[in-house]
């Protein structure tokens, strides 16, 4: 399934979240959306699951215009805290079950196993690291087309990142979804990807085949980041 | 394993070296059966597409084949092991002599400061 | 699970605990006054008081329920993040609210047939008009509750579509009063217009509703009067809510964003 965004601005007030930006995503890749904070990839992803809408261009997932009924078929971790607190795991994963349609619980009762969570913990009494681990469960148990992950790793030490690139690679249909990881931190994810996309200040700066990077520029996607947005500043500068 | 990967070479490569070397070194047999690209994908915490792109590479090379239905095999041609050996062998040497280079030794030099380490480790 | 009965667990899930804190501040506010009575020596006198207003005011309780599981969601809006309409989020919502309501009105009912049992021979009410008249109450209770509460939701609405705009997200609160008091004003004026008022009250239908407490000598006296509700009113306030309710889906669907 594509998601296609058609010189995509989005306004809050004067201020730019994202700037005459045109992406395209294909089926079978993993996309790395990479900036610092605020430069807008949550607004990117939110777009393509049809929460927040363009103020002017397109965004299409599967050539469909987005809107709130496109989150069938996009699954998506959001950045911010989703749960209800009162809830405990097993609450919230059988919520989702009757919400999404494309939701396996097997595949949910899996990584929760996996994942070391306990159904009948209450939500409020999880660490940071298991509500992260909570909100990757309920994202991968789905059997979308398109899978978006917003900062995955954010507030997570380094054990539990890299356990979470594990169960990444482990539950993630690669040659049916199309994935779209907006991230800082690059180290943990570089390998993960195919293509790079750098977006700043609202504005995409590049965009890189990893490999590619690596052969023909010897540049690892952290290096080219760098550069690009040094350059970026420079230019803005003058 | 995920931050091992040095910058300026492509990660396909560097686990096509990674898994030649374990070749070589007997950690895998000839005939033996590679993990599949997934288990190998979540082993190393790569993108499935470079693991992929791994295998093919190391079948253009004849190293490996894939048996349809069945996976990735290490091959038993015994003369493609050979080459891969000595292939191996020369990139080594091929590093060494250049680091002595850099450092200013001459042919001589180095094949007798070769001969000195060798005997010492005997002993 | 149907996807609406998840929504309801949900809603009821999140809920739960308010509502059991309203019965506990409803039986409190039940054994004050029956505390009084007692300390007072004056039977009848405070209790049957207390329940009426507190029937009375669960004009309020739906649309405060509504809203305070809407404040929760507000907070992200995240759970916007679902593939049902609109009108299934907010309509179950509404439904966990409403039976939060008939629960607690017809527990008060109970307490106030309970006093009523004690106190049967000093009241002259046939079985059949207290029948009437309870059930009348309770129903008119609901439905303005209800209109109450599509007012609510168009607020709300519009108080979060507002928040996209950062020049007035700071002065939300002061566009939905004016709003409101716009609103007011104008459907008021039309009230005042002689021909609408003709048209409204041409057809009415009688409805016991009217009911007179006056305290005499140590008892109650109690008249319940039929009382005349202009069917045209009726239309124009469910049109209303009607249309109220679709114009907030339709907001959140397109206005309100995460």
């Amino acid at each position: 399934m594509t998601v296609q965004l058609s010189n995509v601005t989005k306004r809050y007030g004067r201020d730019f979240s994202l700037k005459n930006v045109s992406l395209s995503f294909e089926k079978g890749k993993i996309y790395g959306l990479l900036g610092p904070n605020g430069s807008g990839k949550s607004t990117t992803l939110k777009m393509i699951a049809g929460l927040v809408y363009p103020s002017s261009g397109k965004v299409e997932v599967d050539t469909e215009e987005v809107s709130r009924q496109t989150c069938k078929k996009v699954a998506y971790l959001t950045e911010l805290d989703m749960f209800y607190p009162s809830f405990t795991v097993g609450k919230m994963i059988d919520f989702y079950a009757s919400q999404f349609e494309d939701f396996n619980s097997k595949k949910a009762g899996q990584l929760l196993l996996d994942m070391k969570l306990d159904r009948n913990k209450k939500i409020k009494q999880l660490s940071k690291g298991n509500r992260g681990r909570l909100k990757l469960v309920l994202a991968l148990s789905r059997e979308s087309p398109v899978l978006l992950l917003d900062e995955p790793f954010s507030g997570l030490d380094p054990m539990v990142r890299d356990s979470i690139v594990k169960s990444l690679l482990s539950y993630i249909n690669f040659e049916e979804q199309t994935v779209i990881i907006a991230t800082h931190e690059i180290d943990e994810i570089e390998p993960l990807l195919d293509e790079a996309i750098v977006i700043f200040h609202g504005d995409i700066i590049g965009q890189k085949n990893v490999e590619t990077l690596r052969e023909e520029e010897g540049l690892s996607v952290l290096e080219w980041l760098k550069s690009a947005m040094a350059e970026r500043e420079r230019i803005e500068n003058e | 394993m995920a931050k091992d990967f040095q910058s300026s070479k492509p990660i396909y490569i560097q686990i096509a070296d990674h898994l030649s070397s374990q070749i070589v070194r007997g950690e895998m047999r000839a005939g033996e059966k590679l993990p599949s690209v997934r288990e190998m994908a979540i082993q190393s915490g790569v993108n499935p597409n470079t693991i992929q792109r791994t295998y093919s590479e190391m079948e253009r090379m004849g190293i490996v084949e894939t048996r349809r239905g069945q996976g990735t095999f290490v091959t038993e041609n015994e003369q493609v092991l050979k080459d891969l050996k000595s292939r191996l062998q020369t990139d080594i040497i091929h590093s060494f002599v250049q680091n002595m280079k850099d450092l200013g030794y001459s042919q001589e030099e180095m094949i007798t400061g070769l001969e000195q380490y060798l005997r010492r480790e005997q002993e | 699970m149907s996807a609406f009965k998840g929504l309801l667990k949900k809603d009821f899930g999140i809920s739960k605990f308010w509502f059991l804190f309203w019965l506990i501040f409803l039986l409190t506010l039940l054994i004050i006054p029956l505390g009084m009575e007692i300390y007072f020596h004056m039977p009848l006198s405070f209790l049957p008081m207390a329940v009426i207003l507190l029937l009375g005011g669960h004009v309020f309780f739906l649309p405060a329920m509504l809203l305070s599981l809407l404040h929760l969601e507000g907070k992200t809006q995240l759970w916007l993040y679902n593939p049902q309409t609109s009108k299934v989020l907010f309509l179950s919502k509404i439904t966990v609210s409403f039976v939060y309501q008939v629960i607690s009105q017809v527990l008060l009912t109970g307490v106030g047939l309970t006093i009523y049992q004690f106190y049967k021979n000093q009241f002259f009410i046939e079985v059949s008009t207290l029948f009437k008249g309870i059930l009348v109450l309770n129903a008119g209770l609901l439905l303005i509750a209800l209109y109450m509460s599509c007012w609510a939701l168009f607020y709300w609405t519009i108080y979060h579509s507002l928040g996209k705009f950062p020049a007035v997200k700071n002065w939300r609160w002061l566009v939905v009063l004016i709003l409101f008091f716009v609103l007011n004003t104008i459907s008021t004026l039309i009230a005042k217009v002689e021909f609408i008022k003709e048209i409204v009250n041409k057809w009415t239908i009688p409805v016991l509703m009217n009911t007179n407490f006056n305290y005499k000598q140590g008892g109650w006296e109690i008249n319940l009067n039929a009382a005349e509700i202009p069917l045209a009113g009726i239309i124009v306030y469910v049109i209303t809510a009607f249309c109220l309710f679709l114009i907030s889906c339709w907001l959140l669907d397109r206005k309100v964003e995460v």
